[in-house]
């Protein structure tokens, strides 16, 4: 029995080393897009098209204008010269937000009986950019306040209170690439054991190579174990290979224990494959089968957690997502990269993918079966 | 070029459509249902933080405090812990949003008008709504300095800020990212057509039926053009479809001119098909199409459009490629339309861009078509 599974794997890998179309999309696609994806996240964002509209003209307006022209993130434009340009301008996309610096405003700051306001327009069109803005402004403001009263003699303000003192464990810059690159991993794994499992079966009854299969004494559980195999065998190398691009290249720190990712990747695969099995026995043709891993691979990734945790997800999505066996992985992915977890930590996703796995197999062994009489 | 060929063969893809239910699926519906997953995917509005409390003072002060922050709902009160042990433990294996410890003598501290030290842990396995939690507590925890500091003072402290900071975020009040991604991710979903586009064009060379129509007096850019333009129409469809599930689902303000929105998505489909079409010229099978579709524009276009990084921080490659996709032209398109309400005024350069585009692609298709079968 295992030398036929063993034939039957020894075939398979001959035809995927044969494949012209799928080795290089298999290998190149993922280290394609994991550089892509690197260098969209990878940076905080810089550059950002600032406008300063400066109605007051004022040594202390100046001041205000260089303290924003030395922030690095952002590229300041200070030659507004009405309300009107700068509304103009945001429309236009030139500018992502505009400071108005009202008249009389170092009048007023140094009167010290009134209180002046600046005015940040922001463009909301873009929230996230919006946000980091408002952000970056209100820090290099807070700065300004504070040096400023520092040289007109003043004490410094706003000390008395709680003074907060904030740590991001497991990530103290807060670094985006830390969470995508592990997500981008799951995403990988899946993607090529969808891709490599769902064309197994299919492809053999489109060129009707099955009917040959079946005039071999290899019997179903053998076939189905001959093709899972080599899925297995090629989605982990090419999980070996990106884990090594994430954490050399890209530095992510791979806290807990190899050999404990690796198990568990394994035991994803397996339970993953399953689904594949299924599509490849239910389509009629490669393309019909490509279609329904895409489908559903869309279903996965929004489920998954991928870029935004599960919890942000209405209540009722956020309970369907627990049947995915992807969003679970991928949980298991960050705590053991990123929060160095043992196997204790991890039982309770461990667990579910497992549970989760054998039913699909049930279903995959039973349709196969179907399919196949 | 005879309009009457081009006719014909434009009558023909559109039978192919109809018939083939699979494809009206992908061309009319697909773009409408990845729309609703794709927001939820990327929805980066957290509106509930799980706050787990280390409260070593468990002072009136301290609870007083606590309620402060969490008294509106946003922050919830998860759980009290009491050791360091309990905290490792909840950061390694829960996904506690923020962890706070509150010092002893907290409350002392507070009263005689010294600055106690509160301790934050976020997790940072998640960098965005860790960025969101730290900012979130800090704004309310300095407002509840300042409060306690009135209270304390006979007089207002002259120097809490020379200076008051507004802002203002226009077309989105309450910076709420749903409202920015939606019609941005038009962009992304309403490729669909094309990818229907690409395959129909291998699917004919594969099966050979290319041979059959080359053989008629058809010229090649007869042929490029009616099998493009019955998936600019359908694709419309499509359009229709989306921007009602963005305004009638997720409620996202439509300001500008629909008359517009609808020209300027069908100048979209015209750049997006035929860079399909060519680069079904380029490949031998439908498999391999859909796999370059997917790699070159479908994918990128959720990092490299603008949809969420601004491009200007990208690298140059990125930039580059940034400029080919049509996705980058019409994700700003369609959020100065839906959000900001502008027309053409501020618009023309992205339908310019989309424009070239399309002819660009249509003009290669055509050429290397023929260079392909001479």
């Amino acid at each position: 029995m295992f030398y036929r599974i063993l034939t039957l794997v020894h075939k398979e890998l001959i035809h995927f080393r044969r494949d012209r179309l799928l080795t290089p999309f298999i290998i190149f696609g993922p280290v394609f897009q994991l550089f892509m994806l690197a260098s969209a996240t990878g940076s905080e964002m810089r550059n950002l098209p600032v406008g300063i509209l400066d109605l007051d003209h004022s040594a202390m307006s100046r001041a205000v204008v260089q303290a924003f022209s030395n922030a690095s993130q952002l590229r300041v434009r200070a030659d507004l010269q009405s309300i009107e340009q700068a509304i103009y301008l945001i429309d236009d996309n030139q500018l992502d937000m505009v400071v108005v610096i009202p008249q009389g405003f170092a009048g007023d700051v140094l009167s010290l009986h009134r209180r002046p306001a600046l005015q940040l327009i922001l463009d909301g069109s873009n929230a996230l950019v919006a946000k980091t803005l408002q952000h970056t402004a209100q820090g290099i403001l807070t700065q300004f306040q504070r040096q400023q009263a520092k040289e007109m003699g003043l004490p410094a303000g706003g000390s008395a209170g709680i003074d907060l003192r904030t740590t991001a464990r497991f990530n103290p810059t807060l670094n985006m690439r830390y969470s995508t690159l592990p997500a981008q991993l799951g995403l990988i794994v899946y993607m090529v054991t969808m891709l490599v499992a769902s064309l197994g079966i299919t492809r053999e009854r489109e060129r009707g190579t099955m009917e040959q299969l079946a005039v071999t004494p290899i019997r179903r559980t053998e076939l189905l174990a001959g093709k899972a195999v080599p899925v297995l065998i090629i989605a982990l190398t090419d999980f070996m290979l990106m884990l090594l691009v994430v954490t050399r290249v890209y530095q992510v720190p791979m806290r807990g224990s190899l050999a404990l990712l690796l198990g568990l990747t394994a035991l994803y695969i397996s339970a993953e494959m399953g689904m594949g099995l299924i599509i490849s026995s239910v389509a009629r043709s490669q393309q019909q089968s490509l279609l329904l891993v895409f489908l559903i691979g869309v279903l996965n990734v929004a489920f998954s957690g991928y870029l935004v945790p599960t919890e942000n997800l209405p209540l009722l999505l956020k309970q369907v997502s627990y049947l995915f066996p992807l969003q679970h992985y991928m949980t298991l992915l960050r705590q053991v990269m990123l929060k160095g977890a043992a196997l204790a930590d991890v039982l309770p996703d461990a667990g579910a993918i497992l549970l989760l796995g054998t039913v699909i197999a049930g279903v995959a062994y039973s349709v196969v079966q179907r399919r196949l009489d | 070029m005879s309009w009457r060929i081009t006719w014909a063969i434009l009558r023909k893809e559109l039978l192919h459509i109809w018939r083939d239910g699979q494809t009206w699926v992908l061309v009319v519906f697909t773009p409408a249902i990845l729309l609703v997953m794709f927001a939820y995917l990327f929805a980066f509005d957290v509106d509930r933080f799980d706050l787990y409390l280390w409260d070593q003072d468990n002072s009136p002060a301290s609870r007083q405090y606590v309620r402060a922050l969490t008294s509106d709902g946003v922050i919830h009160l998860q759980r009290s812990l009491r050791n360091w042990d309990e905290i490792h433990t909840v950061l390694v294996r829960e996904r506690p949003d923020a962890v706070m410890i509150i010092p002893p003598r907290f409350g002392d501290l507070l009263q005689s008008g010294q600055t106690p030290a509160v301790q934050v842990l976020v997790d940072g396995s998640n960098p965005t709504t860790a960025s969101q939690v730290l900012a979130d507590i800090s704004a309310r925890t300095a407002a509840y300095s300042q409060q306690i500091a009135l209270q304390m003072m006979d007089s207002p402290p002259i120097a809490s800020g020379l200076f008051e900071v507004r802002d203002i975020a226009w077309y989105n009040r309450t910076l709420k990212s749903l409202f920015s991604m939606v019609p941005g991710l038009l962009a992304v979903v309403l490729i669909m057509p094309a990818f229907s586009a690409a395959q129909a064009l291998a699917k004919e060379k594969e099966l050979g039926t290319l041979e059959t129509l080359l053989s008629t007096p058809v010229r090649r850019a007869e042929l490029i053009i009616g099998k493009g333009l019955p998936y600019l129409f359908t694709g419309l469809i499509g359009v229709l479809l989306t921007a009602a599930v963005a305004v009638l689902w997720f409620r996202v303000p439509f300001r500008g001119n629909f008359v517009l929105f609808l020209l300027l998505g069908l100048d979209f489909l015209f750049a997006s098909n035929f860079l399909g079409l060519m680069l079904a010229n380029f490949t031998e099978s439908q498999q391999a199409v859909m796999i370059a579709m997917f790699i070159i524009f479908f994918l990128p276009s959720f990092f490299l459009s603008g949809l969420i990084h601004p491009v200007e921080t990208a690298g140059l490659g990125a930039r580059i490629e940034s400029a080919v996709l049509p996705a980058t032209y019409f994700v700003a398109i369609s959020r100065g339309i839906f959000l900001k309400g502008v027309g053409m005024e501020h618009l023309w350069k992205y339908a310019l861009g989309l424009l070239a585009l399309g002819a660009g692609a249509l003009a290669l298709a055509i050429l290397s078509f023929k260079n392909r079968l001479a």
